[in-house]
């Protein structure tokens, strides 16, 4: 109606409200400090949390070199990875940690990183570095591989096949491949160890599944609450139980056929303006302190070999046979096995 | 009225397409006095007053109140009273915050808003009900309350919007008798919206009757009623007797129908369309021997006893003639009666 | 000049509105969407479209998504109209705690979710452990198609509860008594007056759950039991998260957003037919009745009792999962209050305490300030809606409802897109996350309030006009106090959408600005089960908190 300077003052009221918001919201922005130029790292979730390994890292390397770092993470090692393809053309980060080996094909196709050849890449262990290209580095690694709850379970399974046995019906949590790095990282286990002959596994192994989660935290939640006494995991989770929780209830077994491998790498970002820094930080990733650091909040095991691990640590077990599919044949086959698998699943 | 005839309302080539009819108004309302705007349903009688409240827009047109045009001015600074069909009473408000919210709107003194409020809780008759909640009143009630609160800031025009449509017949015919006297007490212009004809013929010092949004005829009740001008509102006011013609003597006023010749008091020039006779059925007479024209001569073929009066259905030439008389059972069904129509009430429209 | 100005569109009160979601929502949104008609080198292309639906797997995919959806719903509609009677229709001590407790499921993040239920309903859950000891045997619910639908009823009935209450409380007891009066039995009037009058509220909280449950996740995996039942959520994740194909994952968001959209335009159509005619006469009929010892009482305890077990059981199982500490040799937890000691004393060695603390400060200051965004901006998207001529009002409502039918994965593209949009300056400031929470929040403040919005009876508005109040004045005095109820659920909404938002700020916000579910994640991915349960704990006491605070303006002013 002929109500305009009442809108008015409707939309002054509104101002006002959104602007002392604004107050507000800038009073809690921590002012920057702007002596040099900060090196911008990207990373995922759990490495930026508090009590993971980066903050404490960047603690070291800010004083070490007396810069500042900012650190970012959107998600988790998939979501870095989509946002450095969103910014491809305009890249804000400097340096990406935690690009999986199996994402290694698609970063190197979408051409978002720079090459750099550490010079501590020489206390890495030659088997992990999985790409020859030294756009990635690999910083940590660990094994997939079956935990086991001593308190609920005597027989324990030694082998994937072993798993199909009618004794351990219900008994196992998976995640699916779909929507989990450790679910993606099982089936690729099963395709190593089966090839072709993969979905007639997974047929097999169908009654022992108690349910497919959606992702590991979930999974390992089920598996800790007793819902089943055996679940997908890293042969490094027992460490973290032993070292916080003083139990040796929980743990990892090695199997027959081998475990698969999970390599986790960090780069520079192409197009980074501030190389030099960059360079540094991986360096100091693989220094002695920030190696050891890693082992004990990401509970994997360290790149670089020489680290000197803590007790609990000898609850994890290293592979014998390492399982990896070539990185390219991933890239190349992995949605096509996903679906497969799922449709076999589905029948 | 006894005031001075000065044209209060007016409506100028009030102009307004909708989907299913056109509004086209002209009507000058005198100050002081009660209109009804009386029609069907969708005539555009509630938009004509919506229009003067200013929650329309016309296409075209003015409307001026005392001579001001008020056409552009937004419903809230047209210090019209209006009471609409349900009442629109705030729920969460009393009785007396409801009437003291035009007044508290004005910024009146509080000592001022209390005097009115009591003031116009006397005169609807619900003095002590200042406190009452809404949702605790009659419905008759709540007209009142309505009514209050439209009058108390002493509007130079009363809008009603059906009113009293909500509210059973016994009810219905005591109010508009408190309306009109409130009314008649404060000398305010008002218009009155109705469907119900018996209640525009009550209360209205004129009546300006509808249909597809334009003003058939505008005058006063017992013209409208007696000698109407056009069909419709004839047909519209009241039984009526509408009979098809045969013949139509224009200068001996004089017409021939399936039942009769008939002398009558009015020809309308019609262009094109057909013409009817009309009459009202209270406006028929027993024939007399004297009656030397204007007769029907029929059989009855319904009669109905309400104590006041008998209606009869008296057949004629395969016409069904209502007629209404004061008088006790004389007749009964089959009985041979003639009747007679005065000339002076025999239109032809 | 005047004339002019009166004639001035409805749309000109939305700009500032529209500005608002076209440069949070809409333009970011596009830029990922777009990707689903392209082919890989950008060029226009149906190819994924047409690949998608003519895939016998995603069709299939499309089909149980659309058929666990409907089946939830039902359930929580048929669940929640008697939930909804007795809270407009009883007064009891507690309601208003009750009140609060149905609506805390809503509010946790769907990991929590899922946890509480394997741990109450689990194979070594507190129920089966308890039917154990009676000498029962296991009551086999999870890992099934049931346990989506019993997990989904859970979450969403006390949303139908909450929305058919607050429009039940407000029908005009007259028809009903009219209609009691000329013989009419219980169930007939229900079924004749009442279901109609009620029936707008029933189709809003229809389509609210609806499309929650279509949108499932996490849900749907876990306590599905495996992936040969998944959501059409999963694969977009699967596409645009994980295989990272962009193209044909956006390619099915736009497959899955059409079809939301396509439900919420028919919600809406089917809602304002149904909208009752009859408007508002009362203010909330404040209960009549109070439980008494007979069967009415009876069967109404019944009924909370099994509302209990569904709704408080769960998180209630969190609770206590959270007073535990795993410190032992043997790995068995016991009782402690080791988390707790550790976010309340300042002192404390670890880190967590300092985190757990100032993710609890962020989450309450995004979770208010949305609300003080969203409220007022759907107040005037609703005035304009119903009081104003728009040219296209079932669109406009559609504008603004969109976000909510968007999967979660594309809105945090869109999120990250956005980031990239803007200027650095405008990174990480609040503002921003308020304004995402703000998007995602807006349908489900707006709905409630346009609702009730249009349950006010025109004439009053007009009565106010014609009495000499301008436009703003009546909106203060007549219609503010009438909307209030809707507002106040709008209100809660806001809260609970923005407390247990995760995507936009993780991308969004200030590095180092953390809020509690995205703590209660890291911790959960950290190993720290209980440390994730307390801190839920802590969200869903502030929850309970927040939701008696705001309902207590229910009463205000009476």
């Amino acid at each position: 109606m002929k109500s305009f300077p009442g809108f008015l003052k409707a939309v002054l009221i509104l101002t006002l409200l959104t602007a002392s918001s604004l107050i507000f919201a800038s009073g809690r922005q921590q002012s920057p400090d702007t002596t040099s130029k900060p090196l911008i790292v990207y990373s995922y979730d759990s490495f930026a949390s508090e009590w993971g390994a980066g903050p404490s890292i960047i603690a070291e390397f800010e004083e070490k070199y007396g810069v500042t770092v900012e650190l970012h993470a959107p998600g988790d090692g998939v979501t870095v990875l989509s946002q450095l393809i969103l910014e491809k053309d305009n890249p804000k980060a400097d340096v990406v940690i935690g690009l999986d080996n199996n994402l290694l094909a698609r970063t190197l196709k979408e051409n978002i990183l720079e090459k750099y050849k550490s010079a501590e890449i020489k206390k890495v262990s030659k088997d992990l570095l999985f790409d020859k290209s030294y756009h990635l580095t690999p910083y940590d690694y660990g094994y997939f591989s079956i935990c086991y709850d001593k308190e609920n379970i005597t027989n324990l399974p030694q082998s994937l096949e072993d798993l199909t046995n009618a004794e351990y019906k219900d008994s196992l949590v998976l995640m699916d491949p779909r929507t989990s790095t450790p679910g993606l990282g099982f089936l690729l286990w099963t395709i190593a160890v089966y090839g072709d002959d993969y979905l007639e596994y997974w047929d097999r192994l169908k009654p022992s599944i108690l349910t497919v989660t959606e992702s590991w935290s979930s999974g390992y939640g089920l598996f800790l609450k007793e819902e089943a006494p055996l679940v997908l995991s890293y042969s490094t989770s027992p460490v973290y139980h032993a070292e916080y929780e003083d139990t040796t209830r929980y743990g990892a077994i090695k199997f027959s056929e081998g475990n698969y491998e999970h390599i986790e790498g960090m780069g520079i970002v192409k197009g980074t303006g501030n190389r030099d820094l960059a360079e540094k930080f991986i360096d100091f990733m693989l220094a002695d302190s920030s190696q050891k650091t890693l082992a004990l909040s990401n509970i994997m095991f360290p790149s670089v070999t020489e680290t000197e691990l803590p007790e609990s640590f000898k609850h994890a077990f290293y592979a014998d046979n390492a399982l990896l599919i070539e990185s390219d044949t991933i890239e190349d086959k992995s949605s096509d096995w996903v679906q497969q698998w799922i449709e076999n699943y589905g029948k | 009225m006894d005031l001075e005839n000065k044209v209060s309302i007016s409506l100028k080539s009030i102009y307004k397409t909708f989907d299913d009819f056109t509004l086209d108004i002209d009507l000058e309302i005198e100050q002081g006095e009660m209109i009804s705007l009386l029609g069907p349903s969708g005539c555009g009688k509630s938009t004509t007053l919506r229009i003067i409240a200013g929650f329309e827009d016309p296409d075209e047109g003015t409307v001026s109140i005392n001579d001001k045009d008020i056409s552009h001015l937004p419903p809230e600074k047209r210090n019209i009273g209006m009471v609409f069909q349900d009442y629109a009473l705030f729920p969460h408000m009393t009785v007396y915050e409801n009437i003291a919210y035009g007044p508290k709107l004005r910024k009146w003194s509080k000592k001022k808003i209390t005097e009115s409020v009591n003031n116009m809780l006397s005169i609807v008759h619900l003095k002590d009900f200042g406190e009452r909640k809404i949702t605790h009143l009659s419905g008759g009630e709540q007209q009142r309350v309505a009514l209050a609160r439209a009058l108390i800031t002493e509007p130079q025009l009363l809008l009603l919007d059906e009113p009293l449509s909500a509210l059973d017949a016994k009810l219905r015919k005591k109010l508009r008798r408190e309306i009109r006297r409130i009314q008649k007490e404060l000398k305010i212009t008002t218009i009155y919206v109705t469907h119900d004809q018996e209640e525009a013929l009550a209360i209205s010092d004129r009546i300006a009757v509808m249909n597809e949004g334009r003003c058939i005829e505008f005058n006063l009740p017992e013209v409208l009623y007696r000698k109407p001008s056009d069909l419709f509102s004839a047909g519209f006011l009241g039984n009526s007797n509408i009979i098809e013609i045969i013949d139509t003597d224009i200068e001996n006023k004089e017409v021939n129908t399936v039942i009769g010749y008939f002398k009558v008091d009015y020809i309308k020039e019609k262009s094109d369309e057909k013409s009817f006779l009309f009459f009202r059925p209270d406006q028929c007479r027993k024939a007399e021997d004297h009656h030397s024209g204007n007769i029907i001569d029929g059989i009855i073929v319904d009669e109905e006893y309400t104590g006041s009066h008998t209606s009869i259905d008296v057949e004629s030439n395969g016409l069904i003639i209502k007629a209404l008389f004061d008088e006790t059972k004389l007749w009964k069904i089959g009985d041979k009666i003639s009747l007679h129509i005065p000339a002076e009430y025999s239109r032809v429209l | 000049m005047i004339l002019s100005l009166r004639k001035v569109r409805g749309e000109i009160y939305l700009i500032p509105a529209f500005l608002f979601i076209l440069i949070i929502f809409y333009i970011p949104l596009s830029g990922i969407l777009i990707k689903g008609i392209q082919n890989e080198n950008g060029q226009f292309s149906l190819e994924n479209i047409i690949g998608i639906i003519s895939s016998p797997y995603y069709r299939k995919t499309i089909f149980f998504t659309f058929s666990q959806a409907i089946v939830s719903t039902v359930f929580s509609i048929i669940i929640g109209i008697p939930g909804a009677w007795i809270m407009s229709h009883y007064s009891f001590p507690g309601k208003k705690f009750i009140k609060a407790i149905i609506t805390i499921p809503f509010i946790l993040p769907s990991i929590l979710v899922v946890l509480g239920f394997v741990l109450f309903f689990g194979k070594n859950g507190l129920l089966n452990n308890a039917l154990n000891v009676l000498g029962f045997e296991d009551l086999k619910l999870l890992y099934s198609f049931k346990a989506i639908i019993i997990a989904h009823v859970f979450y969403n009935f006390p949303i139908a509860i909450r929305i058919i209450s607050s429009l039940w409380e407000k029908i005009p007891q007259s028809q009903m008594m009219a209609a009691k009066s000329l013989g009419a039995g219980k169930i007939r009037v229900f079924r004749t007056i009442t279901f109609h009058q009620i029936l707008p509220s029933i189709l809003t909280s229809s389509m609210i759950i609806f499309i929650f449950c279509f949108m499932s996740f996490a849900i749907i995996l876990v306590l599905g039991g495996g992936p040969e039942l998944s959501t059409v959520e999963v694969e977009v994740y699967r596409l645009a998260k994980v295989t990272l194909d962009l193209n044909r994952g956006s390619s099915l968001a736009l497959i899955q957003s059409s079809l939301t959209l396509l439900f919420m335009f028919l919600y809406s159509s089917l809602e304002k037919y149904k909208s009752y005619e009859e408007k508002l006469l009362t203010k909330a009929n404040r209960a009549r009745y109070s439980l008494k010892l007979d069967l009415k009482s009876f069967l109404i305890i019944i009924y909370f009792i099994f509302v209990l077990l569904l709704i408080v059981a769960p998180p209630l199982s969190v609770v206590l999962e959270s007073f535990k500490e795993s410190r032992s040799l043997s790995g068995d937890s016991h009782f402690s209050l080791y988390w707790y000691r550790e976010i309340f004393n300042p002192n404390s060695r670890g880190t967590y305490g300092k985190i757990a603390f100032n993710s609890l400060i962020n989450s309450l200051f995004y979770a208010i300030s949305t609300i003080l965004f969203t409220i007022p901006v759907s107040t005037l998207v609703s005035w304009v809606i119903t009081r104003k001529k728009l040219r296209f009002p079932a669109l406009t409502e559609l504008i603004f409802l969109l976000p909510f039918g968007i999967s979660s994965v594309i809105l945090g593209l869109s999120y990250m897109r956005l980031s990239l949009m803007l200027p650095d300056s405008f990174k990480g400031s609040a503002i921003l996350v308020i304004l995402a929470h703000s998007v995602i929040s807006l349908p489900l403040v707006f709905k409630p309030v346009l609702s009730i919005f249009r349950k006010v009876k025109i004439s009053l508005r007009e009565a106010a006009l014609n009495l000499g109040a301008s436009g703003f004045r009546t909106f203060i005095d007549i219609e503010l106090p009438l909307i209030k109820s809707g507002l106040l659920t709008g209100a809660i909404f806001a809260f609970a959408v923005s407390i247990g938002e995760m995507n936009a700020t993780l991308m969004l916000s200030r590095p180092g600005t953390t809020t509690l579910p995205i703590t209660i994640y890291r911790l959960i991915g950290s190993y720290k089960f209980f440390g994730a349960c307390a801190l839920g704990t802590i969200l869903m006491f502030i929850c309970l908190v927040a939701f008696m605070a705001i309902d207590k303006f229910d009463g205000f002013g009476e």
